[in-house]
């Protein structure tokens, strides 16, 4: 056995080899067995070293040292072995791996970062980041501490933020975001650097949110195009306003709302038109819940050209007076998907007139028409129809192009309309759903006057 | 487009050879620049196998004739397109999922790309953490302990 005087001598590599390879090599028997060996072995080497009680502790300790490098050298190959195995079962390259992570929800794509050191370094990629959807994270504590934590990893790449959670009021037990301070002047930072770059923004059902933060915010981000506010109790008229002002871009805009503040309506509806007279990349509009007349829906439409997709599930006001009017004025209109789901003053006299209009060829580019309800039509004696009689017949005969929709009760089985894709179809019936829910409570509390105390 | 359709064939990396019509290559960007680059009758294609060019072929004649068909005139040929592409994916194993990806990268079909990142992002949304991704993909953790504690702590909010 060498001697321990010279512990500093560094070991060829072909002695450390040999070293090992004679450990590997020792008999594999029980770890009792083995473990006493070690012992009578280290006992024999501390003897013929030396007498010296200092030299053996350092001789001990020296071998405690070995060993534990040892054993590191073990971990590490260990782990080197688990990266090759991971490199062999996931093949694809890192910039591929990027773009599959950029299309997880971002609690998906932290937990694949906890996954493996190669999945980390893709997961931690600015492009990764692209699309920040926090909705399905169940932790909400802290979040808009997240959010700006995610916002930063996204840099300039930022492009998406969708935030709270679709599903709604129900088991909102968590504490709601904030949106506060430090989310604005992340954004706003830098002459808005970050704020520019976002094109879609998606808020659910985050109570705290207030009209205030939402003209900050959009002041800042005056380049998105696709906007969809879920749940927001404020007052509309100031945030059609704000839009109006700072975002002209917006081609898909949806607000989806539970208690709308039906007194201030009539100037929301104006405000509404200016916003959309001001946005002529305005493609699809949906407004959920709202107070809007005949008239204001009437404007609105004829104001946006290019509209091909609107949704005013659960208006509270419209009969469908206005489609009559439609019929005429864009009988050229690009206007291709409509739906009016559970919509409690809608007229089965209307939707009738509806269907003469669509066979005398107005509306050319309709395919699509909804007008189901869970509380069925109102017929022309005032009670409730839920066998209206359409010449749907006819209209498949004439006008095969179209699909009219009328489920009473509303059936929700899997019909399908094109918004933006699969992903938002299932959200926007997600949020039809809460507000039929509803439904029953606020029937009969909104008359058909028409406050215009306007205090802007 | 009356006269005859011109036909183009395909041979994989094993020699398993596919004629398809001149349309369907042109879903390809990086095909459809070999073609014009170089008007031969057979082009080889020496990344992708015949199991996974089967495939391609497969989803991009589809693809083509739904388009020449339709154009976007008629929702419901949408419709069947996404309902094709479901079935399509739905019962590949991962590993064809991963060729593909790397075929539909290497000849530039965006849309099949898309398509295959999704259902492998789809997977990965579909377990209720990491340990479930890894085992789910085959991957093993080359953390240390300390690593993969920080990695957790950090991110700690998406973790139940």
């Amino acid at each position: 056995m060498d001697s321990p005087t010279s512990p500093a001598q560094f070991p060829s590599s072909v002695h450390a080899d040999s070293i090992v390879s004679s450990l590997l090599s020792f008999p594999d028997s029980s770890p009792i067995s083995n473990a006493f060996s070690f012992d009578g072995e280290l006992e024999k080497a501390l003897a013929s070293a030396s007498d010296d009680v200092f030299v053996q502790d350092s001789l001990l300790n020296r071998t405690t040292q070995l060993a534990s490098l040892l054993i590191d050298s073990t971990k590490r190959c260990f782990l080197k072995r688990a990266s090759a195995h991971n490199s062999n079962s996931w093949f694809l390259p890192t910039e591929l791996t990027i773009k599959i992570f950029s299309k997880l929800d971002t609690k998906s794509q932290m937990q694949a970062a906890a996954c493996c050191t190669m999945f980390n370094k893709c997961a931690m990629d600015r492009l990764s980041y692209a699309h920040i959807d926090l909705t399905t994270a169940t932790k909400q504590a802290d979040n808009a501490e997240v959010v700006c934590t995610m916002i930063q990893r996204a840099g300039k790449e930022l492009r998406s933020l969708k935030l709270g959670r679709v599903t709604g009021l129900d088991g909102f037990d968590c504490k709601p975001y904030l949106l506060n301070g430090p989310f604005i002047s992340l954004l706003s930072y830098n002459h808005g650097f970050l704020g520019t770059r976002l094109r879609s923004l998606r808020l659910y059902n985050i109570i705290a949110i207030d009209c205030n933060i939402l003209i900050k915010v959009f002041s800042v981000c005056p380049n998105l195009t696709d906007l969809r506010i879920v749940g927001l109790n404020c007052q509309f008229m100031h945030l059609f306003m704000t839009l109006a002002k700072n975002c002209h871009l917006i081609e898909h805009l949806c607000v989806g709302t539970y208690n709308p503040i039906g007194r201030r309506d009539a100037s929301t509806g104006s405000h509404l038109i200016k916003f959309v007279t001001k946005s002529p990349n305005l493609i699809s509009l949906t407004l959920i819940g709202f107070h809007l007349t005949n008239e204001v829906v009437r404007n609105l439409v004829e104001s946006c050209r290019k509209l091909k997709y609107l949704n005013l599930s659960r208006s509270l006001k419209i009969n469908g007076h206005f489609l009559r009017d439609l019929g005429n004025s864009c009988k050229e209109s690009p206007l291709k998907t409509l739906i009016m789901r559970n919509c409690q003053k809608l007229k089965e006299k209307e939707v009738l007139e509806l269907c003469n209009s669509l066979l005398k060829g107005n509306f050319k580019c309709i395919r699509h028409i909804d007008v189901s309800s869970n509380s069925g039509l109102v017929s022309d004696d005032g009670v409730r129809s839920y066998k209206p009689k359409f010449p749907l017949e006819k209209l498949k005969e004439e006008r095969p192009d179209v699909t009219l929709v009328a489920d009473f009760p509303l059936e929700r089985s899997g019909k399908r309309y094109h918004v933006w894709g699969e992903v938002d179809d299932e959200e926007l019936r997600k949020v039809e759903m809460m507000e039929a829910k509803n439904d029953e409570e606020d029937d009969d509390d909104d008359d058909e006057e028409f406050d215009d105390d306007d205090d802007v | 487009m009356e006269n005859e359709k011109k036909m183009i064939t395909l041979k994989s990396s094993d020699d398993v050879t596919f004629e398809v019509e001149e349309a369907v290559v042109l879903e390809s960007q990086f095909l459809s620049h070999l073609v014009q680059d170089c008007p031969a009758p057979e082009h080889k294609i020496k990344e992708v196998t015949g199991k996974i060019l089967s495939k391609v072929v497969e989803y991009c004649e589809k693809h083509v004739v739904v388009v020449v068909d339709g154009g976007d005139s008629s929702s419901s040929s949408g419709d069947d397109l996404k309902k094709w592409d479901d079935k399509f994916i739905k019962e590949m194993d991962l590993s064809t999922v991963y060729d593909l990806i790397a075929a539909a990268n290497y000849l530039n079909i965006q849309a099949l790309l898309d398509l295959m990142c999704q259902r492998v992002a789809d997977v990965i949304t579909a377990c209720k953490d990491h340990k479930e991704i890894r085992e789910t993909l085959g991957i093993v953790s080359d953390y240390t302990a300390e690593e993969e504690a920080e990695v957790l702590k950090e991110n700690e909010w998406a973790f139940d």
